[in-house]
């Protein structure tokens, strides 16, 4: 494929991410969606389990989570003949729509691939194609920990949490495991669901960009006028990427678990839109507006854990990797720019239909949409009214 | 007399945070983010409700004047012309400083309208304006954006979730400084 057949194909994209486009599209109409009932979750979680030969399977101690914006989620304690302890496990399902729609599949292959190089919860159990479940779901073992210290209030997950003392200890370790996670060899890894970007230089960066493109125009409400301009700016500085790694694409302030006593890290979580791309990716993403905080001495603290400059020094230090000061920038707009995708198509679309089990969060969630819109107009060069 | 709207959103956050959330009980932290969220949203259309049609208007004012502005600038090939010309149609009857609707509705039909050919310009040009209309129409539609931004993050400051809310202006001076 030449370079410049590529940059004006909207419609290349990474296979499996384009067979979750369209199944998105196609089940959309079946809504609008209602939160599933404790007996509803049970019966198929009993189907699940009935089809892989346990006897007498209980279920105890079933409660749904709070936490995230994109999957129910629910605990439970599974009991069966065949087990000598009773096994603590998290089912995470899709409802009909949400913020983001991936493939628990894709998900369940990089946690399984991922087990050993970074902490991430065991996963036990995949219905991708919702057969037991009703809707596609992965039940991993439970892990124990937080994903923000329990006294930092009631703030959404992952926006403007507070670490306070703990931040000595797991910044450290945020680092390391981004760094490692960059260093995973794909390559000889068990990713059948996951294909590389490799036809052309610039193809991980377009596969990002288009993939996103197609989301805002089968989804948004309306059109935004920056946002279009976005999508002309990303189309035409589409960076070129060398050195091909494993992006998590989420990793963030709330996406990680940690020991409230010790500051270990227990598990790095949401790995559903993990992909084969450019590490600037993830290093654009940690240093996001929004998932930071103005500490007390005024100053801007990247997902609460590093100042700006101390965070690309020692990403570059611990990786052995140069940051490109351009394709930094490039990812820091796709990355805002993503999250306007969220909120201002998702968010109003899935809540509009009320195809989700938390419509409440997603309206909510929408207003952050013009803080990544100043944001980008930032990156951009333009002047953001003060 | 009837119960204002003001007092009807008052004596539903007391309900949530005084009678249900406590009854909501310890195991089911879903239902307690919900109902947190349910006083969040209240206190803000609270804030919000009265200044509505204001606001919306001033966007739309704004929106019309980007547009306006596109179609001057305006310069390439048939792809380019097109799309000015079907702008500058949409444009028809919403003279500068002109009557806006008085409905929230029907402002946001007008606001959906225009946006849309807006996006159709600027999708024009990156196939075939000219330089100086290509370079024109990213500083027109960046001057627009950070005026906009920054209005709909007052707008929704009270959300909580802006890391520089503490630099942003009330609602009712945001509005003033339009005027």
């Amino acid at each position: 494929m030449s370079e410049s057949i590529a940059i004006v194909d909207p419609n290349d994209i990474e296979p499996e991410v384009k067979a979750v486009i369209d199944r998105m599209i196609s089940k959309r109409a079946h809504g609008p969606y209602s939160a599933r009932s404790r007996e509803d979750v049970t019966a198929g979680l009993q189907r699940l389990f009935a089809a892989q030969g346990y006897r007498n399977v209980r279920l105890t101690d079933l409660n749904r989570l709070s936490g995230g914006a994109s999957k129910e989620m629910f605990m439970f304690t599974l009991h069966h003949d065949a087990l000598k302890e009773p096994e603590r496990l998290v089912l995470r399902m899709d409802p009909l729509e949400s913020i983001i729609e991936t493939s628990r599949q894709r998900e369940a292959e990089v946690i399984r691939a991922l087990h050993g190089t970074v902490p991430v919860p065991e996963v036990r159990y995949v219905d991708h194609e919702g057969e037991f479940l009703g809707q596609s779901g992965v039940i991993t073992r439970f892990v124990s920990g937080v994903t923000k210290p329990t006294d930092s209030g009631g703030a959404v997950t992952g926006i403007g949490t507070n670490y306070g003392d703990r931040i000595a200890s797991i910044a450290p370790q945020f680092l390391n495991n981004l760094v490692a996670i960059h260093k995973f060899d794909w390559r000889s890894a068990d990713l059948p669901s996951f294909k590389a970007p490799t036809a052309y230089p610039k193809q991980a960066a377009l596969w990002q960009t288009n993939w996103y493109i197609r989301i805002w125009e089968e989804t948004a409400p309306e059109q935004i006028p920056l946002v279009s301009l976005i999508h002309r700016w990303l189309r035409e500085n589409a960076p070129e990427c060398t050195e091909l790694s494993l992006i998590h694409a989420d990793y963030r302030m709330g996406n990680f678990m940690f020991d409230e006593k010790s500051g270990e890290m227990t598990a790095v979580l949401d790995w559903e839109l993990a992909h084969i791309g450019d590490f600037h990716e993830d290093v654009a993403y940690v240093t996001q507006k929004l998932f930071g905080l103005v500490n007390e001495k005024g100053q801007f603290m990247c997902c609460g854990l590093f100042l700006r400059e101390d965070f690309l020094a020692e990403y570059e230090r611990l990786s052995g990797r140069t940051i490109n000061p351009e394709t930094l920038r490039y990812y820091e707009v796709v990355n805002a720019w993503k999250s306007v995708v969220h909120t201002f198509a998702s968010c109003l679309r899935v809540a509009k239909d009320g195809n989700n089990h938390q419509d409440i969060l997603l309206s909510w969630l929408a207003s952050v949409g013009h803080i990544c819109l100043n944001d980008i107009i930032g990156y951009l060069g333009g002047e953001k009214k003060a | 007399m009837t119960p204002s709207i003001e007092l009807r959103i008052q004596t539903m956050i007391k309900a949530m945070a005084e009678i249900i959330l406590p009854a909501i009980g310890p195991g089911n932290d879903l239902a307690r983010e919900q109902g947190q969220l349910m006083i969040a949203h209240l206190g803000l259309i609270a804030r919000q409700w009265d200044k509505a049609l204001a606001y919306d208007s001033l966007c739309l004012r704004e929106m019309i004047c980007l547009a306006r502005k596109l179609c001057e600038d305006a310069a390439g090939g048939p792809q380019t012309t097109v799309a000015a010309t079907a702008l500058s149609a949409l444009l028809q009857g919403h003279a500068s400083g002109g009557e806006l609707p008085t409905t929230l509705a029907k402002i946001k039909e007008v606001r959906v309208a225009l946006a849309a050919g807006v996006d159709q310009v600027v999708r024009a040009t990156e196939v075939d304006s000219t330089p100086a209309f290509h370079a024109a129409s990213t500083k027109t539609i960046m001057d627009y954006a950070a005026l906009q931004a920054w209005r709909d993050r007052v707008w929704f400051a009270d959300a909580g979730m802006d890391p520089e809310r503490a630099s942003l202006p009330s609602i009712d001076d945001m509005l003033a400084q339009a005027k």
